[in-house]
């Protein structure tokens, strides 16, 4: 459904995206890693159709994302970048409404499906108790989560996040990521850029590694979650070992010091 | 029962979704702008109780007395020109804080303040031969839509950059004050100060023609605004989030910096500077409702109105038969208030 063709994108003398191709799969949940300035944002963006890129083209449901209206690109893909402003005289409800904005018209506001997009939203995303509370009295994670409820509350088959678990403690990162597998469940597409290895090789179905504007390499984590791919992507020395109660990949990084130590403990 | 009207609902004969609350707020002050402009029409050099008035406004233009011509003439025009101006320049002020996302943005911002009056001062001072006095208002219109068409032309970068808006803006402004400084020091002093007069945002040569010219760009630039809160309130969240929810974003914001534009230029044209409206009218609308603008856009119009009324009256009531300008009143009551509001903002 959402497909890109040797997209390329430069900012200024600065090479962002380098020919990038990719197939995102349908109804699956896609983790975009990869280190810091690598051009998962972008890359993210340009799915978005926030950016434009330079020469290539992303495809929505096999049509050039171009031959989208604005609208009707909005009903079908929602994107939660990762620097939103909060008004501080605005309440938790009345931010999650403004999801509903590409289902409105001028004649038509409000309507009885808006009310339980909304509604659902806000249960989902686990912030029912905080609906009426103004936007400037809530802490960084409760913010994050009211984000989210916005952005699904706009309903679309596919969804991007940016980063969505900063700011979250690691019990609602967790809830979040629950929350992602099961919309994923619900049948819908999911892109979210990840920095926590661990959970990206977790919850994901499909990762797609990045290292500098290219891709390095996407497929199933079982394929794609190597020591050799995380060294070259993350220059990262680090041991892939299987979680032994569930059966999921772990990265553990290696420090040369400590794993002596430690392999010599385990030699006396 | 406060729970009840903070809920925002849906009122099946407006057309948006609402807190009932905000539309009492709005029609109180609506009662309260008419008891001002009732106590207005009873101000002045030439006495005139209530009942007269309320009887030579019932009368019509009939009446042809010394006293129907102060109401109708004078009185009438200058208090719907004080409160169309200060809609106009809340409406404009309102418009370019949530565009540029900066409470402290002001409807000067992209020089049309600046520009209009330069080019006031340069007929006033230099050439006063040059125009018949009904066309100042059209060549302070051109001057400072010149100014800002100028201004977010150089900061245009695929769409509008907030923070490089407020800069060129800033630079601008800066050198047109320079200008008219120049303008004031070594032009004509009789010429100086009629221009000064004007400058100072006085409303005393208002008449119909005004009123009907001001009308007119409230309908085309005002009035719209009424239906754009949506757009509005999702542009406050962040660019990237209003255009993944399907706003145009460019487009929008242009068109929306296209009407301050043309409101102040309007207002600045008709009823001179008035700075402090534009900057202090939406936050005490912001107290009010927050930052809904279905609520903030005919809040923010009515205490613009509201405060130039208010200014204009004093002016005139304070120390008769001396006429201060109300531009100069009401940054003398908005001053204070803009100090506070950064006190208060420092301490958050």
């Amino acid at each position: 459904m959402l497909k890109a063709t040797q997209l390329q994108l430069s900012f200024a003398e600065l090479k962002v995206l380098d020919d990038v191709s990719l197939a995102i799969p349908e109804g699956r949940f896609t983790a975009l890693i990869g280190a810091n300035g690598c051009g998962k944002t972008t890359l993210l963006n340009v799915l978005a159709r926030m950016l434009t890129p330079m020469s290539g083209e992303v495809l929505l449901d096999g049509k050039p994302h171009a031959q989208f209206s604005r609208r009707e690109l909005a009903k079908r893909v929602a994107l939660l970048p990762q620097r939103t402003s909060s008004p501080a005289g605005m309440s938790v409800r009345e931010l999650v409404m403004q999801g509903r904005y590409p289902w409105q018209s001028w004649w038509q506001q409000w309507t009885e499906k808006d009310q339980q997009a909304v509604d659902q939203a806000l249960v989902l995303a686990d912030v029912v108790a905080l609906q009426d509370r103004a936007l400037s009295t809530l802490s960084g994670g409760q913010l994050q989560r009211c984000w989210i409820a916005m952005t699904l509350a706009q309903d679309t088959p596919v969804i991007l996040l940016d980063e969505p678990t900063t700011f979250l403690d690691i019990a609602h990162q967790i809830a979040l990521l629950e929350l992602l597998v099961e919309l994923r469940d619900q049948g819908r597409t999911i892109i979210a850029v990840l920095h926590d290895l661990n959970q990206a090789a977790r919850y994901a179905d499909h990762l797609v590694m990045l290292r500098q504007g290219k891709v390095h390499a996407q497929g199933a984590p079982a394929q794609v979650f190597t020591s050799a791919n995380l060294k070259a992507v993350f220059d990262l020395n680090a041991h892939i070992i299987t979680d032994p109660h569930s059966g999921d990949l772990l990265c553990v990084p290696i420090s040369p010091g400590r794993a002596g130590a430690a392999v010599g403990q385990a030699g006396l | 029962m406060s729970g009840r009207l903070t809920t925002p609902r849906r009122f099946a004969w407006l057309p948006w979704v609402g807190r009932p609350i905000d539309l009492l707020s709005s029609l109180a002050l609506v009662l309260v702008l008419l008891g001002m402009a009732a106590y207005s029409l009873t101000v002045g050099s030439y006495p005139m109780s209530l009942a007269q008035a309320w009887a030579q406004l019932l009368g019509g233009e009939q009446l042809a007395s010394a006293q129907g011509n102060v109401l109708w003439e004078l009185r009438l025009p200058r208090i719907l020109l004080a409160i169309l101006g200060g809609a106009a320049m809340a409406l404009a002020g309102l418009l370019m804080q949530s565009l540029t996302r900066n409470p402290l943005a002001a409807p000067g911002l992209v020089g049309v303040e600046a520009g209009a009056s330069v080019t006031m001062l340069l007929i006033l001072v230099i050439w006063p031969s040059a125009l018949p006095l009904q066309l100042y208002p059209l060549a302070a219109l051109v001057g400072g839509l010149a100014v800002a068409v100028f201004v977010v032309g150089l900061s245009w970068r695929r769409g509008i950059a907030p923070l490089r808006l407020i800069l060129v803006g800033v630079g601008l402004t800066a050198m047109l004050g320079a200008v008219a400084d120049l303008l004031i020091t070594y032009g004509n002093i009789d010429r100086v100060e009629s221009a000064l007069m004007w400058l100072g945002g006085s409303l005393h040569r208002g008449g119909w023609g005004q009123v009907q010219s001001l009308t007119l760009w409230l309908l085309i630039a005002g009035l719209p605004l009424l239906f754009c809160h949506r757009q509005l309130n999702l542009l406050q969240l962040g660019e990237g989030v209003a255009l993944s929810r399907g706003l145009n974003v460019p487009w929008v914001m242009g068109l929306l910096l296209l009407c301050s534009v043309m409101l102040t230029a309007a207002a600045v044209a008709n009823v001179g500077v008035m700075t402090f409206v534009g900057l202090v009218a939406p936050h005490l609308a912001r107290q009010l409702c927050g930052d809904r603008h279905g609520a903030l856009i005919p809040l923010s119009a009515l205490f613009g109105a509201l405060l130039v009324l208010l200014g204009d009256t004093l002016g005139r009531a304070l120390f008769p038969p001396l006429q201060l300008p109300a531009g100069l009143v009401v940054a003398i009551i908005g001053a204070p208030y803009l100090l506070v509001l950064l006190a208060r903002q420092r301490n958050r």
